[in-house]
């Protein structure tokens, strides 16, 4: 009877065992991220010239931009990607259909790139104080007047199917750089930001991947 | 006469335990063995295996969420929500289905996010 009972508590302990809390995994998954336009729907892109909100520019801004982002658009984009110069006298006309049905070209499955542009640039001071020194100074410390200059680069970019003259993207990107430097140009400047918005830009038109981690689990 | 009855009692309760046991272990394998497809990056089988779980034991809120993960991973956004909330509604207290899940809103959540309103935060 002893050995039976023995036997019964084994039998129970290794159910219950058969039954314990569940064990986990962390997994880590390279996630889509979501796209904001479906690119793939056009063979050519249209690169038109910026509309300029100040024209008060150290440099030419829009053949800067357009020589930049059609190389890098080329090489990113398995498109045929082009330049065209359009007037563009207000930024009204973004929303114009006609206007951009009639400079549409002859092939098919073109969009428009287009948008606006701010850039503007200030020189911001301000005292900054020495850093604390582990042991004591016997010469006082001085807070000095540094200078920083600020570019800011704002860009409404837009997508416009030239078929329809119908705007399918449009997204504001805003990008703020300092410089110790004073002598640095806005020319080179505006080559950080625009880089920064161009890669902002293929990654909302193209997607991507981005690294998550979840919980996968057995019981 | 006793004895007999007692006897026969606990091999009932032996043999039912040992049945849902086996049943319980087919589960276990399935899933086991989505989980190793998964950490391989055959999603398509950990699915398959995953929802063969579900069809023998269908209130699995394990087997709920992994099938959340990979249809996250697959880009099935919709799908993924659907069983991260079945599984959280069969199991709330779960830690790790409620991080999945709480991940799973803000990333997809944020992506939807205009780049202009992440530069507004910055």
């Amino acid at each position: 009877m002893k050995r039976n009972r023995i036997f019964l508590l084994l039998l129970i302990f290794l159910v219950l065992y058969s039954c314990k809390t569940g064990n986990y995994w962390k997994i880590k998954l390279e996630l889509p991220v979501k796209t904001s336009l479906d690119i793939s729907q056009f063979k050519n892109i249209v690169i038109t010239n910026f509309f300029l909100k100040d024209d008060k520019n150290e440099f030419e801004i829009n053949p800067d931009l357009l020589e930049y982002l059609s190389s890098e658009l080329s090489q990113d984009l398995d498109k045929n990607i082009s330049t065209k110069n359009i007037i563009l006298d207000s930024e009204d006309v973004f929303q114009n259909k006609d206007f951009w049905k009639n400079q549409a070209p002859e092939e098919d499955a073109t969009a428009f790139l287009t948008g606006s542009i701010e850039y503007t640039a200030e020189t911001r001071k301000a005292l900054i104080g020495k850093n604390k020194k582990q042991f004591e100074n016997p010469f006082p410390s001085q807070n000095r007047l540094a200078s920083r200059k600020f570019y800011t680069l704002k860009m409404n970019v837009y997508f416009i199917n030239a078929a329809t003259g119908e705007v399918i993207y449009d997204k504001n990107f805003k990008e703020t750089q300092a410089y110790e430097n004073p002598n640095q140009t806005a020319e080179f400047a505006f080559f950080d930001q625009i880089h920064k918005v161009k890669e902002k830009l293929l990654r909302q038109v193209l997607g991507g991947e981005r690294m998550q981690q979840r919980y996968l689990i057995s019981k | 006469m006793n004895k007999l009855s007692i006897l026969t009692v606990f091999s009932f309760l032996f043999l039912s335990l040992l049945l849902s046991g086996c049943a319980s272990q087919l589960q276990q394998n399935q899933m086991k063995f989505g989980i190793q497809s998964a950490q391989k990056d055959l999603w398509d089988e950990a699915i398959f295996r995953w929802k063969k779980s579900i069809r023998s034991v269908s209130d699995s809120a394990a087997a709920h969420n992994n099938l959340g993960v990979a249809y996250e991973k697959k880009g099935m956004i919709e799908e993924a929500e659907k069983e991260y909330k079945i599984a959280l509604k069969l199991d709330p207290d779960n830690a790790h289905i409620q991080s999945n899940y709480t991940k799973f809103k803000k990333y997809w959540k944020d992506s939807e996010k205009t780049e202009e309103e992440k530069d507004e935060k910055k």
